[in-house]
């Protein structure tokens, strides 16, 4: 146990302390060296290879990236991932906005409500899978709710090659706007009521004092949500996984990046394209984040 | 400066243990270090697939097999078959691998490919010479295909097997059928006999359909789909060459046919439950698809059934049936060669009893004296498969099989759903041709 | 002039809501008692019309080895918990109150971290676990997770927020470094330590990916990927009755511990400053 002198040495006592700082942190600055860092120099490398299970890698420079670009189910896969992140992004941030402004407001149950509303984040997307692929049998209860308004015989929710990639977006939609929601809301909580009060005394009526009051006070939140809501619809892969016909079918509507780097890296074994895949894809995402927070510069989310 | 120091070395013994602490990622031509000794004792090591069936016959001959050789020991370990593909190929590249494994013909192509196999020792199985060993099989050259690659044979077969039709003779009475005297011989026949045995509903939807083909999976269009272009002169994958004849008038035809089945005679698709499923529960009259292996699956059904041969085109050039797929039994090239002297020896102990293998586990191992038995002859069902198999070949035994069968699925799918067939056709041509010339053998 | 929906009429679009995104665990806890055939039944039986008791659940432990998977998933999940929070408190409370050399760049490394698509990650660590010796393993399983850097991120926040008063008293009290984040730090971390204790639970509970590619033996495999199997709209007999009742097993710990402790769960999001 240190003796600490508590008069002259003291710049020599601050820094001998300042070492415990770098103590503390080692192991998950290692770990993250080890378990992320380390695979991701490697995984950059093996796309430059050819390797399967049955072979060590053998460089092969560009030519992985030279196939990709005229391999069909990959440019195929570029746009199911764009358009499985366009519908999961701009409609899930409005409605979870407007599902988070309504759980503000104060009537009666608001926190039961506001839990059963919540329950769609629990279930593992597994479970998610199993429970939509009955609600959505061509002639299941999706299918008698829309019977209500529409006179149609059957609907092919999952089989179709126009409908499946659109069921994909809605059940993501379900799982996640709770989720997004009670971001909103705690950033909602943030905002001083005297502001909204100071606003209402004016004479503003509730959209006015929510459009020029509250949305850019919501600036980081707005920004956070509509970040990591597209990292994650990039990244789609567990829901085409379980879900569709065949692992991206039918035919190839619902092979997602993710999916396809699954598809080449661990049902064909072609690991050195599943990397190649893999690298585009963080690129991608990447080049996106970066866009987006560099277009949301005044209300950047600061990191002190 | 210290502190500077500090880290330097925290990542430096990260990264030494993270790098030093691996052994390099061998091929699986890394001999296997198992009893090296000559005349000395000599251990195999088995690797079987999980069919529990056949699992006690399996230690019955092991225990015989070594009180008989007492200098070969045997460690053999069952894996179940979802870990089957991985765990093979991660324990063969690093070097580990089992001595004598029972693998199927669809991976064979890769394998061969990357020099894991080790050609047959024809006398440590104890025959005269490969020769003979296609003679103990009853249409051997046709049946031991499978494993053979440039006149070399590479296996021993545990199961042969390939696709018959059955009837559910209930439901085709039912429909005022007589399966024996009016099972279609031709595909065109097929589909007038289908439209009797279909039955709908008030609104039109189907309840029971008369035949269907398998939709769900990419590997029945190598071997339902190209066996059906085959009968008509023509083969979709060349797996000598390592290309794709796609965009041909014999696959047009078979292509339109199943376009008409689901889009114009409506008679059934990929939007309906899986043919077998409802073939066992009593849903569908008529499935092509099943083995030797779905007879018991019937028999707990209480399904009536008979065996039929495939149908053929009116047009057909060959007399084909669907394709041929087995499991073989293969040597690691990489073991000691005394190891694989034993290991062919276990191989053909445990080929050994043809009709305990049939009987007790379903599996076909069409050994000749067994096929020219009574208690083959006897059975129900085995004379229309043996046939069938005869005249068929076996899939494209080629890397990157799946690939290839997924890229043709989806092709399919296209064409269902309407797209110009000439075009999808065409794309699927260089798709397919692409894959191959990735996955050929350098 | 304020307009105001009455809390009446809020009351009614918010049950609607609830009610739309309530219904399909609804429905799966509901089909979970019904008999096979009335999961497809039309019209819609919301409720079971034959009450099956908890013969679908009996059905789903012979079915798959439903009792392996959950303890594969609870060692798993508790293990990541422990190891994220402890770790993570650790970490956030040395990039809080130190400063030394390099703080700055390990920081935005890790989380750096949070940015990286997993896709990326899962053919090199496949790898690596060979190399390890790790495939298949339960090793293979939990350790490339074990920690979160969200967690970190959480932990620094709150780490900021005690008094530096605390521990100089301490420091000048005799204590060590170590003790001092033990018997002063960690408690004061610790309504951090259960929000993140859930979130991390959730995580690890639901994670898919890995374990499918990791494992192949059903010894060590999660509920996640075992449950796949019911996925599978092809298998001989459909058991979509079995299915939800052991998807409702599956989702019941998280469900059970977020009733419980979603307070904690919401200060989590809230107080680790997403705010800006």
């Amino acid at each position: 146990m240190a003796n600490p002198s508590t008069k002259g040495s003291k710049s020599g006592f601050v820094a001998r302390r300042q070492w415990w700082g770098l103590f503390f942190v080692l192991p998950t600055v290692v770990f993250f060296l080890v378990f992320f860092l380390y695979p991701m120099i490697t995984g950059i490398y093996y796309s430059f290879t050819d390797f399967t299970l049955l072979k060590p890698p053998t460089w092969v420079g560009l030519q992985n990236y030279q196939d990709l670009v005229k391999d069909r189910l990959f440019l195929t896969s570029i746009g199911v991932t764009l358009g499985f992140v366009l519908g999961s992004t701009l409609p899930v941030w409005i409605v979870s906005l407007l599902a988070a402004l309504l759980f503000y407001q104060k009537f009666p149950a608001r926190e039961l409500l506001k839990l059963l509303f919540f329950s769609p984040v629990l279930p593992s997307l597994i479970v998610v899978a199993i429970v939509w692929r009955i609600l959505l049998h061509p002639n299941g209860i999706l299918t008698s709710v829309i019977r209500l308004v529409l006179h149609v015989p059957e609907i092919n929710w999952l089989d179709s090659p126009t409908l499946s990639p659109l069921s994909m977006i809605l059940i993501n939609a379900w799982t996640i706007i709770p989720f997004y929601m009670l971001i909103w809301l705690a950033g909602l909580t943030g905002i001083p009521q005297e502001l909204r009060d100071a606003a209402r005394v004016d004479g503003a009526t509730f959209s006015q004092s929510f459009l020029r009051v509250e949305l850019p006070l919501l600036g980081p939140t707005a920004v956070f949500i509509a970040a990591i809501s597209t990292i994650n619809a990039f990244q789609a892969f567990t829901l085409q996984y379980a879900i569709s016909p065949n692992r991206g079918g039918p035919i190839d509507v619902n092979t997602t990046m993710g999916l396809l780097i699954w598809k080449y890296g661990f049902q064909y074994y072609r690991m050195g394209d599943a990397a190649t895949v893999s690298v585009i894809l963080f690129a991608i995402i990447m080049i996106v984040t970066i866009i987006q927070l560099a277009l949301s510069r005044g209300d950047q989310y600061s990191l002190n | 400066m210290r502190q500077k120091l500090m880290i330097l070395v925290s990542l430096l013994t990260v990264f030494a243990l993270t790098f030093g602490g691996c052994a390099p990622v061998q091929t699986g031509g890394a001999a296997a270090p198992s009893g090296e000794q000559a005349a000395a004792p000599v251990t195999v090591k088995l690797w079987m697939h999980n069919h529990p069936p056949r699992l006690p016959l399996d230690e019955a001959i092991l225990a015989q097999f070594q009180k008989d050789n007492p200098n070969i020991k045997v460690e053999s370990t069952v894996i179940p078959d979802q870990e089957w593909d991985t765990k093979l190929a991660t324990a063969l590249a690093s070097g580990s691998g089992p001595d004598l494994f029972n693998q199927a013909t669809f991976a064979i192509g890769e394998f061969q490919k990357q020099g894991i196999l080790a050609p047959i020792d024809a006398k440590a199985a104890g025959y005269a010479d490969q020769a003979a060993v296609y003679n103990a099989y009853e249409s051997g050259n046709a049946l031991l295909a499978g494993a053979t690659f440039d006149d070399m044979l590479y296996g021993l077969p545990t199961e042969l097997s390939a696709y018959a039709c059955y009837t559910n003779d209930d439901l085709w009475k039912a429909a005022g059928l007589d399966p024996a005297k009016d099972f279609p011989k031709t595909w065109e026949a097929l589909k007038d006999v289908a439209e009797k045995l279909t039955v709908r509903d008030a609104n039109g939807a189907i309840t029971q359909r008369g035949f269907d083909f398998k939709w769900d999976a990419g590997i029945f269009m190598l071997l339902i789909f190209n066996a059906m272009v085959q009968q008509l002169g023509g083969n979709m994958i060349d797996e000598t060459t390592y290309t794709a004849h796609i965009n041909t008038p014999e696959v047009k035809q078979v292509m339109q046919y199943y376009y008409d089945w689901v889009n114009t005679w409506k008679l059934g698709g990929p939007q309906y439950t899986s043919n077998r499923a409802d073939f066992l529960a009593g849903k569908l009259a008529t499935d092509c698809d099943f083995g030797n292996w779905g007879a018991p699956q019937m028999v707990d059904a209480k399904i009536n059934f008979s065996i039929h041969k495939q149908p053929r085109f009116a047009n057909a050039k060959n007399d084909n049936g669907m394709a041929n797929y087995a499991y073989f039994f293969m040597v690691n090239s990489g073991a000691a060669p005394e190891v694989q002297q034993a290991a062919w020896k276990l191989a053909s102990a445990l080929t050994s009893q043809p009709g305990e293998y049939l009987d007790k586990a379903g599996l076909f191992q069409a050994k000749a004296d067994f096929v020219a038995s009574d208690a083959f002859k006897n059975n129900k069902i085995m004379p229309v498969f043996l046939e069938e198999m005869g005249l068929s070949t076996y899939h494209p035994r080629i890397a990157g099989f799946f690939e290839v069968a997924d890229a043709l699925m989806r092709a399919r799918d296209r064409v269902l759903n309407g797209e110009n067939m000439d075009t999808v056709l065409a794309e699927a041509e260089t798709e397919v041709n692409d894959i191959l010339a990735k996955a050929k053998p350098q | 002039m304020h307009k105001q929906l009455t809390p009446v009429l809020l009351f009614c679009i918010a049950l609607i809501v609830a009610v739309i995104f309530f219904f399909p665990l609804f429905f799966m806890v509901s089909s979970s008692f019904k008999a096979e055939n009335e999961i497809f039944a039309a019209p819609p039986h919301w409720l079971p019309h034959e009450f099956q008791g908890l013969r679908q659940y009996q059905t789903g432990f012979q079915a798959i080895p439903l009792v392996r998977f959950f303890f594969n998933s609870t060692l798993m999940a508790s293990i990541d918990v422990a190891v994220t929070v402890f770790f993570s408190a650790m970490a956030g409370y040395g990039f809080a109150k130190f400063n030394f050399r390099g703080r700055r760049w390990m920081f935005y490394f890790v989380l750096a971290t949070i940015a990286v698509p997993f896709q990326i990650l899962i053919v090199p660590l496949f790898v690596q676990m060979r190399r390890f010796g790790w495939d298949d393993t339960y090793a293979g399983l939990i350790v490339p997770g074990i920690m979160n850097a969200f967690g970190v991120l959480m932990m620094r926040q709150f780490a900021y927020g005690i008094p530096d008063e605390l521990l100089d008293a301490a420091r000048i009290d005799g204590a060590g470094e170590p003790r001092i984040f033990w018997q002063v730090v960690f408690p004061l971390l610790s309504s951090a330590s259960a929000s993140l204790a859930i979130i991390i639970f959730l995580f690890s509970w639901n994670n898919f990916l890995w374990p499918l590619i990791v494992i192949r033996n059903e010894l060590y495999q999660t509920l996640p990927v075992g449950l796949t199997v019911f996925t599978q709209p092809h298998t001989t007999q459909p058991q979509w009755a079995v299915a939800m009742a052991v998807s409702t097993l599956a989702t019941l710990p998280v469900a059970v511990l977020f009733l419980f402790f979603q307070r904690y769960f919401v200060e989590g999001l809230v107080l680790s400053g997403l705010k800006g």
